[in-house]
């Protein structure tokens, strides 16, 4: 089956970069020039992915607009500027993929986005991913991980070794056996374990591709939930790993992981998006070595 | 004489340089790691003594007026219960409301009409008749003696329109920026006799280019009336030209040297990224973390 759908989760208020997320969400603060989601959609879309879910919230409504047509005063000011090949690039933004929004009306935690988008997610394999943190890898992120469900025809997280002692305080930390495919085989995933008790250094992080059969374990601990604590995806898969679904934690291979959840690791981004630019990188790079000398 | 209380800043561009971003997020709004650009320049002028900020709009667009609004009711719940560290948070973003008195004035387009003169003339009703600071949003000052105030005081000591400036002596910035020539009055204040929009090299009438805004006279007003009347479709509409006439009548018009500051630009890609950076060095929370990184890169560049 043809992974054509992807739900992106982008409903969380963004504390970490107030007061600038009262201006504008989290999944906008610009990788220079370009706004993160749009990163991640367009990696998406490389990747095959026709229909676009965003779950968001009412805050969000720059996120529609940013994939809508320009709007009119815009247009105007680049019609009248001479600067059609920059119309043509903010025109292409909507097209890109078919777009479609669902407001999340509760924070319940990171399994909250696919029960508000239950009705959209019929039995066919999809993506889920955030969309403040990524990878740039060659063949993609997505890539990679389509072309293991692909070959497997099982769900698919993506993963990354775990370089510092920090992240696995930071990640879900995966369990399991290697088998044919060449992956982990996943028995487990533990949250934040902290690097004593790790199972391994392979951290969950970013994304997933879950087979057709996920919904229904959603479903089940979403009925299930009291309230209590937070309604999460490992415990959905979890679940499906005990009944005998299959897992593999895929590691991307090829590339780098970025992390712009937070300001730090977001301007260690931004630093290098603007290093590898071809109209401004060589000029930002003296600027830096000039800085730093 | 009249105390300098309010300010005008013009946010009603297209940012055009920073698309696709500013599709929908303004420019003033771009982020220096946590907090907008304008913000930076509102602070300063508070920091001044300003009390009350014009700020103008475009017609529809108004998420900066929403930044400097109330906290969204659903935000405030959310870090009101997520403890003290969230609680400080909502403390600190509450005190943006109350930075200063905002006012919004929406600058509805004219066809062909564009350029700096445009915004000072619908913030005017706001003015009620006061001298104010004129400045812009995508770019600011981080000085050891605030820009703005070094204006005012040489506003108070002249009684006269100040144009702020700094010595800019790249060939490029004469392309770029305004320039002044004139008689010097006291070390970097000048009695201005000329004033060119970007000179280029040859005809630069001097080394000083407007870039800190200005303070602004009543009369000022009336002369920018006068060359709205002459401004032609398509052609520009200069706030420098106002002063230019008024130097041609005879006015005195001073150019005041901002010193011991550092200026910031965030209207193109490049220097955005240039400005991100120092800001987020001197960044108390990130700002050593940060530092290191770069160094880090430094040294692996310098070994290649």
């Amino acid at each position: 089956m043809k992974v054509k759908k992807a739900v992106i989760a982008a409903a969380g208020f963004g504390t970490r970069f107030l007061p600038q997320t009262k201006a504008m969400p989290k999944e906008m603060l610009p990788l220079v020039d370009k706004p993160i989601i749009q990163h991640v959609v367009e990696e998406l879309v490389e990747a095959g992915i026709e229909d676009i879910i965003i779950v968001s919230n009412y805050s969000k409504r720059s996120i529609e607009d940013h994939f809508d047509v320009p709007s009119g005063e815009l247009t105007k000011v680049l019609e009248s500027g001479s600067k059609q090949e920059l119309l043509e690039e903010v025109r292409k933004i909507s097209d890109l993929a078919n777009f479609i929004y669902v407001r999340q009306k509760e924070p319940l935690g990171n399994a909250a986005p696919l029960v508000y988008a239950g009705h959209l997610l019929p039995d066919e394999p999809f993506i889920y991913t955030w969309a403040d943190d990524f990878f740039v890898a060659t063949p993609s992120r997505f890539r990679q991980m389509i072309d293991a469900f692909d070959q497997t025809g099982s769900s698919i997280v993506s993963c990354k070794r775990a370089t510092e002692d920090v992240d696995y305080d930071r990640y879900g930390i995966v369990a399991g056996e290697p088998d044919d495919s060449g992956m982990l085989k996943m028995t487990t995933i533990i949250e934040k374990p902290g690097k004593e008790q790790a199972p391994s250094d392979l951290a969950s992080v970013s994304s997933y591709l879950f087979a057709p059969g996920i919904m229904g374990y959603v479903d089940k601990i979403y009925k299930s939930y009291t309230g209590q604590g937070e309604l999460t995806v490992q415990q959905a898969m979890q679940m499906m790993i005990n009944e005998g679904h299959t897992y593999y934690a895929c590691e991307i291979a090829n590339g780098q992981y970025y992390d712009a959840g937070n300001k730090l690791e977001y301007l260690k981004t931004i630093v290098d998006f603007a290093l590898a630019r071809d109209d401004i990188g060589d000029a930002f790079k003296r600027f830096l070595q000039d800085k730093l000398r | 004489m009249t105390k300098i209380r309010k300010a005008v800043i013009p946010a009603a561009g297209y940012g055009t340089r920073m698309l696709p971003v500013t599709k929908t997020v303004p420019k003033e709004l771009l982020p220096l790691v946590d907090k907008p650009v304008i913000q930076m320049v509102v602070e300063e002028l508070v920091e001044a003594g300003i009390e009350e900020i014009i700020i103008v709009l475009a017609e529809g667009r108004h998420e900066v007026a929403r930044y400097f609004g109330d906290v969204d009711a659903g935000l405030k719940r959310h870090l009101l219960a997520g403890g003290p560290h969230k609680a400080a948070l909502l403390e600190e973003i509450e005190a943006v409301k109350g930075l200063a008195t905002f006012t919004y004035v929406d600058l509805i387009e004219e066809p062909g009409i564009y350029g700096t003169g445009n915004p000072v003339l619908w913030a005017e009703p706001a003015l009620k008749g006061e001298p104010f600071i004129y400045t812009f949003a995508d770019d600011f000052f981080v000085a050891r003696k605030n820009s703005y105030a070094q204006m005012i005081e040489a506003y108070e000591r002249y009684q006269a329109p100040i144009i702020g400036c700094q010595l800019r002596t790249n060939d490029a910035d004469y392309d770029r920026y305004g320039y002044v020539g004139g008689d010097r009055q006291a070390d970097g204040e000048l009695l201005v006799g000329t004033v060119i929009e970007r000179p280029g090299k040859a005809n630069k009438p001097g080394d000083l280019a407007s870039l800190g805004g200005f303070i602004v006279t009543p009369e000022v007003l009336t002369y920018l009336h006068e060359v709205r009347k002459h401004v032609h479709t398509g052609k520009e509409f200069y706030f420098n030209a106002a002063l230019g006439n008024m130097i041609k009548d005879g006015k005195k018009v001073i150019a005041k040297e901002i010193k011991n500051a550092e200026y910031y630009d965030t209207g193109n890609k490049l220097e955005y990224m240039k400005t991100v950076v120092a800001m987020a060095v001197r960044h108390p929370e990130i700002g050593a973390d940060f530092q290191k990184f770069l160094q880090g890169f430094v040294n692996t560049e310098g070994s290649k």
